[in-house]
């Protein structure tokens, strides 16, 4: 169900400062921060003083949700361990789009309880932006997970939690308002229906933009709503062994693979069309909902420049018919 | 919510080793398992990786039996290992076979290769329940020397019920090694050139390499089985079990949570799924 | 495969530097318990009282063949081990020593003047040309815990599973910044395989490929980014020929 309106209260009525000292007595903060080199990451903050606007981070939330690299059980004497359960932490500074993101991974990983146990863990204060050239996001495309929502006038409480966080910071009356979302975004996702999507597997944009694919993978791990992964032993020499779970990415020669090297997506085509139809029809459950939060992430990153909605506006215009 | 990625110790109980790299190993998780034909479980050997495989026989007494094909990287290292040894499993998954299809309907199963491991499994259950009419069981092996379960399902063509025949790609002579059964070289599908059955009546169940559903699925439609009661059993890297880890996924769906048993029908609406 | 414990463990060196077996000498914290676990027989690094044993376990074998007496090594080699295990790039592919090219003859004179050219060699050829490879590790140097988890993986009986992926990858997920996209550097990372965690485009240095060429790899694409950022076709060539992958 997509909530249009949230309780929200005036920000006289409650100290930013005093909110964000809350609840960071109770959890270690984590924050977007742009390092010399004029890059943006999600680090922990420590002491150090906390955004008032959001920023599109390199990595997004799924950095902490869904880590690269995960211990999902150990194996010792002869007994399979469950991993240790995170310490609470919050996020703050996440622009609209990401906790659109983390929505969408909460239903892809509705029964998993590695991400569960983290995901109960992390509070998610979101934080109005200032969209960029790359941004094209959309406000009615999705559901957005997160407990707050913080612009320059009001606060938003977009859960229990946080609505329970602004009760004890002494908010009483609230008001049901939209979220507001970055106005400026001009950018717009071409719509593509996956009867046009589906008619069109042939048509020759896959291999011309195959060809420029490096298949580098940089679009998926960047994404914050891709969560392919695969799982890895480590052992020990103590006879010990540890499983981890690890970001994969559909664009690897392995992805596709079965016993006896029998490959289901052969070619980098196949490849590339697998994630478009992932970005905009989704799998399983999901089937039908688009997955793309607009965030620009993997425009930006991509050393050759393939666009999707790009694509997707050659697709309607070739097939469909 | 369950661990699903959590294995449970298992302890290998036996070890069939009668037909080169495609030994039985029977398995005794610690807490029992139940899998309906067609399921699959995960096993783990720790330190090397873990696969999917799905059981060739019906749980009995908390032992799973798989036919296990050595030919990666993990399955070599099951290879060396012995009855007591410990590994780990996770499961079931997957939807399995449709079993209370099959009542009152004749059954017409068709296997390829290793895909008569699960086969096996169904054949098992439909006999157990008695409620399958006639079973027609056809199963392509490359060699009469790799027709697994060979002299069981030999014996079975003696029961009145079951009608069984094989092909293979190859023989030095026939029907020799395979007894009464009808025993044919050529493609599995050569065997449905002659077989007389009442197309209406009848549920098909095919497991076995791509190759066989692209030749065997439409052709089964066109004999005048209905593609609902088609059914398949698809082949993929299954590597979390829970629809998520994106490995499987065909048309859309998690072959390892949708699936892996489709309907012919489903499969014609999954782009790319055979 | 499956040995008694502790398995027998031989280290041979052909034509290198000797780098791939100081990584795993390197594994100070380990150590303890890969002695626990391992008998090192012949390891001249370790000990020249190792001697040569007459069955080995589990072999290493690190560098490139370059002559006959190299290649009567390595087969006697193979025939007493278990399991041969290669080494770094320059036993996968020939690595940084097949850079020699043209005419061998010339090339030994003008490095060892006369006696040079009297010398039975021939150009570096990498192991799995002469003997059977079970498993492969690549980098120049590998990473020390591809070795250990190797060695634990064979204490379980199979080979450890990896991810096969490039470098990429693992640099975005250390959030670098991109020296292929901001600097128009002539980073290999897009086609050489990971396991590295992108130790060199993390300080600043692009990728030279040490790890050998993953199969997705776009080597047309990349050199049509390299040209566009002003490479020459013979600067390119010797990037991508560095460490012997011949593309």
């Amino acid at each position: 169900m997509l909530a249009s309106t949230f309780p929200s209260y005036p920000l006289e009525q409650v100290a930013l400062d005093e909110l964000l000292g809350v609840i960071r007595a109770e959890r270690a903060l984590w924050a977007p921060h742009t390092g010399a080199d004029g890059h943006c990451r999600l680090q922990p903050m420590g002491e150090g003083s906390l955004p008032r606007v959001a920023i599109t981070a390199f990595l997004p939330l799924k950095k902490l949700l869904l880590p690269p690299r995960e211990e999902i059980w150990s194996f010792r004497s002869g007994e399979y361990c469950t991993a240790q359960v995170p310490q609470a932490f919050a996020v703050v500074g996440v622009p609209l789009c990401d906790l659109q993101a983390v929505w969408y991974l909460d239903q892809a990983f509705a029964d998993d309880l590695p991400y569960q146990a983290r995901r109960a863990q992390a509070l998610l204060v979101g934080m109005a932006c200032v969209p960029g050239p790359e941004c094209r996001c959309d406000g009615l495309s999705m559901p957005l997970a997160g407990d707050l929502f913080v612009d320059q006038e009001r606060v938003w409480a977009l859960s229990p939690a946080g609505q329970a966080l602004l009760r004890a910071c002494g908010c009483q009356v609230s008001q049901e308002m939209p979220l507001s979302w970055p106005v400026a975004v001009t950018g717009k996702r071409h719509a593509l229906t996956q009867k046009q999507f589906f008619s069109t597997t042939e048509a020759a944009i896959w291999t011309d933009e195959a060809k420029r694919c490096l298949s580098c993978g940089a679009c998926s791990a960047v994404c914050p709503t891709c969560y392919c992964f695969d799982m890895l032993d480590a052992a020990a020499l103590d006879g010990s062994v540890t499983r981890h779970r690890i970001w994969d990415n559909c664009f690897f020669a392995e992805h596709g693979k079965v016993a006896g090297d029998y490959d289901f997506r052969p070619g980098r085509a196949n490849r590339l069309r697998f994630r478009m139809e992932h970005k905009r029809f989704g799998f399983g459950a999901l089937r039908g909902q688009n997955s793309c939060v607009g965030c620009g992430r993997c425009r930006k990153v991509c050393p050759v420049d393939i666009d999707l909605d790009q694509i997707a506006e050659r697709l309607d215009g070739e097939g469909g018919s | 919510m369950n661990h699903a990625l959590l294995p449970i110790p298992a302890v290998i109980d036996t070890i069939d080793r009668s037909v080169i790299n495609n030994h039985i190993f029977t398995l005794r998780p610690e807490q029992s398992i139940e899998l309906v034909p067609g399921q699959f479980v995960e096993i783990s050997i720790p330190g090397v990786g873990s696969f999917p495989v799905s059981p060739c026989d019906l749980v009995r007494e908390g032992l799973i039996s798989s036919c296990i094909r050595r030919t990666g990287r993990v399955t070599e290292a099951l290879y060396y290992l012995e009855e007591g040894d410990l590994i780990g499993m996770r499961g079931p998954f997957g939807n399995g076979f449709p079993l209370s299809m099959f009542t009152g309907q004749d059954a017409l199963l068709i296997a390829g290769g290793l895909g008569m491991a699960p086969m096996r499994a169904l054949l098992k259950a439909l006999l157990d329940n008695g409620q399958t009419g006639r079973i027609i069981l056809l199963y392509g092996s490359r060699q009469p020397e790799t027709l697994l379960f060979r002299d069981e399902l030999v014996s079975l063509a003696g029961h009145s019920r079951v009608d069984v025949r094989f092909s293979v790609d190859f023989a030095e002579i026939l029907p020799g090694p395979c007894g009464d059964v009808l025993c044919r070289i050529g493609l599995v599908t050569e065997l449905l050139a002659d077989l007389d059955f009442n197309p209406r009546k009848t549920v098909s169940a095919v497991c076995g390499p791509p190759a066989l559903y692209r030749c065997v699925l439409e052709e089964l439609a066109l004999m005048g089985l209905p593609p609902a009661k088609i059914f398949a059993t698809l082949e993929r890297r299954m590597r979390c079990g829970i629809g998520e880890c994106c490995h499987c996924v065909a048309g859309g769906r998690y072959i390892c949570k949708d699936g892996p048993v489709f309907s012919l029908e489903a499969l014609r609406g999954m782009a790319e799924a055979i | 495969m499956k040995f008694k414990t502790p398995i027998k463990l031989a280290w041979h060196r052909f034509t290198s530097c000797s780098g791939c077996q100081l990584t795993l000498v390197n594994c100070e914290a380990s150590m303890t318990a890969l002695s626990a676990v391992v008998e090192l027989h012949d390891f001249a690094l370790v000990s020249s009282a190792l001697g040569n044993s007459e069955v080995i376990d589990v072999a290493l074998v690190e560098g490139s063949l370059t002559s006959p007496s190299e290649v009567k090594r390595l087969l006697a080699l193979r025939r007493k081990a278990g399991l041969l295990v290669a080494v770094g790039a320059c036993a996968l592919t020939g690595g940084v020593n097949v850079m020699v090219k043209g005419e061998r003859r010339r090339a030994m004179e003008s490095i060892y003047g006369k006696p040079g050219t009297e010398w039975d060699t021939f150009p570096p050829q990498p192991v799995h040309h002469f003997v059977k490879v079970d498993w492969q590790i690549p980098g120049c140097p590998p990473e020390q815990h591809e070795l250990l988890e190797m060695i634990a993986a064979i204490l379980h009986g199979g080979w450890p599973g990896r991810q096969v992926m490039p470098v990429c990858m693992e640099c975005r997920i250390n959030e670098n910044r991109c020296l292929l996209e901001e600097d128009h550097a002539p980073c290999l990372g897009p086609i050489t395989r990971a396991g590295c965690h992108a130790l060199c485009p993390g300080i600043g240095v692009p990728c030279e490929g040490c790890r050998g060429v993953v199969a997705e790899a776009n080597q047309d694409e990349l050199c049509r980014l390299f040209f566009a950022a002003g490479l020459s076709e013979q600067d390119i060539r010797h990037r991508l020929e560095r460490f012997g992958e011949v593309l």
